[in-house]
C-alpha cells in the first residue's frame, strides 16, 4: 500500500497516545545508552543533550526507573564512592531492544508529522 | 534537617512493602545529598544548595503515588480487575455457608462429641491469630504500610494469643485428669479403658495448644524482628530525631 501524494510505503498506524505516554520511558533508556547513569543525572543529560527541549522533572525520574527496573529493562545497583552510596542505573539487553524499537518508532511518527504537516521529510 | 523533612514525608506517603520503601529513601536520600554537594561545590551557600536539592529532587504527591503504583503487588492488580465488592462478598457468604455446613455435619458425628471441651478456645484463639496474621501480612505487604510503627502496631497480640493458648491447654489438662478421675471412681472395672481414652484426650489437647502456641509465638518473634530491622535502617536513613518524631506522630 502506498501513500497518495508521495507514493511512499504505508507504515502500521501509531497509537498516538500510547507513544506519547511512553515518551519519558525511552527519554530515560536513550540517557543510558551512553552507560550507566545515577537518578538526577539521567535529567541532567536529557536536558543537556535535548538543547533544553525535554526538561524531565528530576523527582518524577523514580517512578520511571522503578517501573524499568521492575520491566528489566534497566538494572539497578549501588555504587561505594567512599563513604557515599548512591544507586545506578543500567540499560539491560533488552532495554537496548526496545530503546532501538522506540527509537524506529520515533522515525515513524515523525516523518508522518512531517507528511501530514507538509514538510519534506529530513 | 530539610533533607530529613523530605525523607519524613516520602516515608509518610509511600505505600509499598519493606524492600522497596527502604530502598527508595535510601536513594532519594543519596541523590540529595549528591545534588546538595555538587551545588555547593559550585559556590553555593550550604542553605541554598539544600533548598535547591530539595525543590529539584523532592517527589510530590503525584510522583509518590505513581512510585506506590509500581511497587504494587500483582494480586492487588488483579483484585482492581475484580468485578466489583458484590462478588467478593458472594464469593464469602458462600464460604461461610460451606464451613457453617461443615461443621453442623461434623457436630453430630461420635468422634467430634468426644473431643475435649478445651480444643473449643483453643480453635478459636488458633482462628483469631490466623485472621491477625493474614491481616498484618496483607496490610504490609500487599497495602504497603511497612513502616516499623505499622509492622510493630498489633503484634503484642499475637503473643497473648501464644500464652492464651498454653494457658487454655493447662486448664483443659486439669479439667480432663479430673474428669478421667472422677469416671476412674465411678466405674472402677473400666479403668484400663477410661485410663487409655483419658491419655489420648490428653495428648490431643497437649498436640493442639502446642501446634496454636508455637506458630503464634514465632510470628510474634517474626514480626518483632522485621520492626527492629526496620527500626534500625530507618533510623540510619532519617536520622535519630525526625526518626522519634516520625514515631510518635504514627504511634
Amino acid at each position: 500500500m502506498q501513500t497518495p501524494d508521495t507514493g511512499e510505503a504505508m507504515n502500521h498506524p501509531v497509537d498516538v497516545l500510547a507513544f506519547a505516554r511512553h515518551m519519558n520511558e525511552l527519554l530515560v533508556l536513550a540517557a543510558l545508552a551512553d552507560g550507566p547513569r545515577h537518578g538526577y543525572q539521567i535529567a541532567l543529560d536529557t536536558e543537556e543533550r535535548s538543547g533544553g527541549l525535554f526538561v524531565l522533572q528530576h523527582g518524577t525520574l523514580y517512578p520511571i526507573l522503578h517501573r524499568l527496573e521492575a520491566a528489566k529493562l534497566v538494572r539497578g545497583s549501588w555504587q561505594e564512592e567512599g563513604a557515599r552510596r548512591r544507586r545506578v542505573y543500567a540499560l539491560t539487553a533488552a532495554g537496548r531492544r526496545e530503546l532501538e524499537g522506540h527509537a524506529d518508532r520515533c522515525d515513524e511518527v515523525l516523518r508522518g508529522l512531517r507528511r501530514v504537516a507538509g514538510r519534506r521529510p529530513a | 534537617m530539610r533533607i530529613g523533612a523530605t525523607l519524613r514525608e516520602a516515608s509518610r506517603s509511600l505505600r509499598a512493602p519493606p524492600s522497596a520503601r527502604l530502598r527508595f529513601l535510601e536513594e532519594l536520600r543519596s541523590d540529595l545529598e549528591d545534588l546538595e554537594s555538587s551545588l555547593r561545590a559550585a559556590g553555593m551557600s550550604e542553605s541554598e544548595a539544600k533548598r535547591r536539592a530539595e525543590a529539584m529532587l523532592a517527589p510530590d504527591a503525584e510522583t509518590l503515588e505513581a512510585l506506590s503504583r509500581v511497587h504494587r503487588p500483582l494480586w492487588l492488580r488483579w483484585r482492581a480487575r475484580l468485578p466489583g465488592r458484590g462478588a467478593l462478598g458472594m464469593a464469602l457468604a458462600l464460604g461461610v455457608l460451606a464451613l457453617a455446613g461443615a461443621i453442623s455435619a461434623l457436630r453430630d458425628t461420635a468422634s467430634v462429641r468426644d473431643l475435649p471441651l478445651f480444643l473449643i478456645p483453643i480453635a478459636g484463639i488458633a482462628i483469631a491469630a490466623t485472621l491477625r496474621v493474614a491481616g498484618k501480612v496483607v496490610r504490609i505487604w500487599c497495602e504497603g504500610e511497612s513502616e516499623s510503627t505499622c509492622v510493630l502496631a498489633g503484634s503484642g497480640d499475637l503473643l497473648v494469643a501464644a500464652a492464651g493458648a498454653l494457658v487454655a491447654t493447662t486448664f483443659g489438662v486439669v479439667q480432663e485428669l479430673y474428669h478421667t478421675a472422677s469416671l476412674i471412681v465411678a466405674t472402677p472395672t473400666l479403668q484400663f479403658e477410661l485410663l487409655m481414652q483419658g491419655l489420648r484426650r490428653l495428648t490431643l489437647l497437649g498436640i493442639a495448644g502446642i501446634a496454636v502456641a508455637m506458630p503464634c509465638g514465632l510470628a510474634w518473634l517474626f514480626f518483632v524482628r522485621q520492626a527492629a530491622g526496620l527500626v534500625r535502617r530507618e533510623r540510619g536513613l532519617l536520622g535519630p530525631d525526625l526518626f522519634i518524631a516520625s514515631t510518635r506522630r504514627l504511634s
